[in-house]
């Protein structure tokens, strides 16, 4: 078989495939566009993942997270040194109706230590083995809804 | 470096007013080489388009880096090549094979592929080719398929001349070889 442009040493290109490429592209291009959703330019090629701060046994430091965040959530207005330590018994229903209903239940303590880094979170005055043993045997919607 | 065609074309791609005219004569006029570079590397004609489709849209959206340090196509050459390895690499990883299984397979699927009709002779250089280091490979599919020239294949690879010859010269004789080898077996 004769080469030509459409067919070269076995390979060949649908018909007409190289007439229509330049108003594909164009249509592709202008769909991009209008999505409206853009990236700073070069942030793909700079884009890289952060590590975790500190991060260590996250396998068991994920409990704890939740509860401290929880605790920072609801205690980040009231927290001043002079103040006695902070309790759950402190959460008043209206704020914890609150935080469910604005979908804040998804937050996690990086979330949460992201959006106020000058809070320095004080680890909670309980050892692991006794924060891991009253969670695991506490359901995490419970604590919600008791309180 | 840059001939005065391309540098036109690199001002219109840089007009807001112009970038749209001057984005259609640069798929125009270069739409042909990229393809069969694409194709020779990917193989399928599906992925060729893909491929041939993001290169162009990465050559869009970065004329403002290009500085011309190279000719206009040497850069698109470029671009084409790492948009196609990258293509069968991210394929390598997400079926977890090597890259060299991915190659394999798509030789083998080579036969289904509704855009390719050749026979037995030229599927059996295909299965050569990939044996070849990745080096002797892109040289050889740029002389036997494209039928570049040394000099320019020499700009675009940033290798001499010289050693460009040895390689091609090494891969055919592999090939031929090869080739023979399952001829008789």
């Amino acid at each position: 078989m004769k080469e030509t442009d459409e067919n070269r040493k076995g390979f060949r290109v649908p018909e007409a495939y190289f007439e229509s490429l330049d108003t594909r592209l164009m249509t592709r291009l202008k769909a991009d566009s209008k999505k409206g959703l853009k990236v700073p330019e070069g942030y793909f090629e700079e884009f890289e993942v952060k590590p975790p701060r500190n991060r260590p046994e996250v396998k068991n430091l994920i409990w704890l997270a939740a509860a401290a965040s929880i605790l920072l959530f609801f205690g980040i207005q009231y927290m001043d040194t002079n103040q006695k330590p902070l309790d759950w018994s402190d959460l008043e229903q209206e704020e914890i109706s609150s935080w469910i209903e604005s979908d804040l239940t998804d937050l996690n303590a990086y979330d949460i230590a992201e959006a106020y880094p000058e809070v320095e979170l004080n680890a909670p005055n309980l050892s692991n083995e006794e924060l891991n043993t009253y969670l695991n045997e506490t359901e995490l919607d419970q604590i919600l809804y008791e309180n | 470096m840059i001939d005065l065609e391309d540098k036109e074309l690199i001002e219109m791609l840089r007009n807001p007013l112009q970038r749209e005219e001057g984005f259609r004569i640069l798929i125009n006029l270069y739409k042909k080489r990229l393809y069969w570079h694409i194709r020779t590397l990917v193989l399928l004609h599906d992925d060729a388009d893909d491929v041939l489709q993001n290169t162009f849209i990465k050559i869009y959206r970065n004329i403002d880096k290009f500085r011309g340090d190279s000719a206009l196509f040497t850069w698109m050459f470029r671009i084409a090549t790492n948009e196609s390895l990258s293509l069968l690499k991210t394929r390598a990883k997400k079926m977890n094979q090597s890259f060299e299984d991915v190659q394999e397979e798509r030789v083998r699927n080579l036969k289904s592929d509704p855009y390719f009709d050749g026979d037995e002779l030229e599927l059996s250089l295909h299965e050569a080719i990939i044996k070849l280091p990745e080096k002797q490979q892109m040289v050889f599919r740029m002389k036997y398929f494209q039928e570049m020239k040394y000099e320019e294949m020499s700009k675009i690879l940033g290798t001499s001349v010289g050693a460009l010859k040895a390689s091609y010269h090494h891969a055919k004789k592999k090939i031929e070889s090869r080739i023979l080898k399952n001829a008789e077996g």
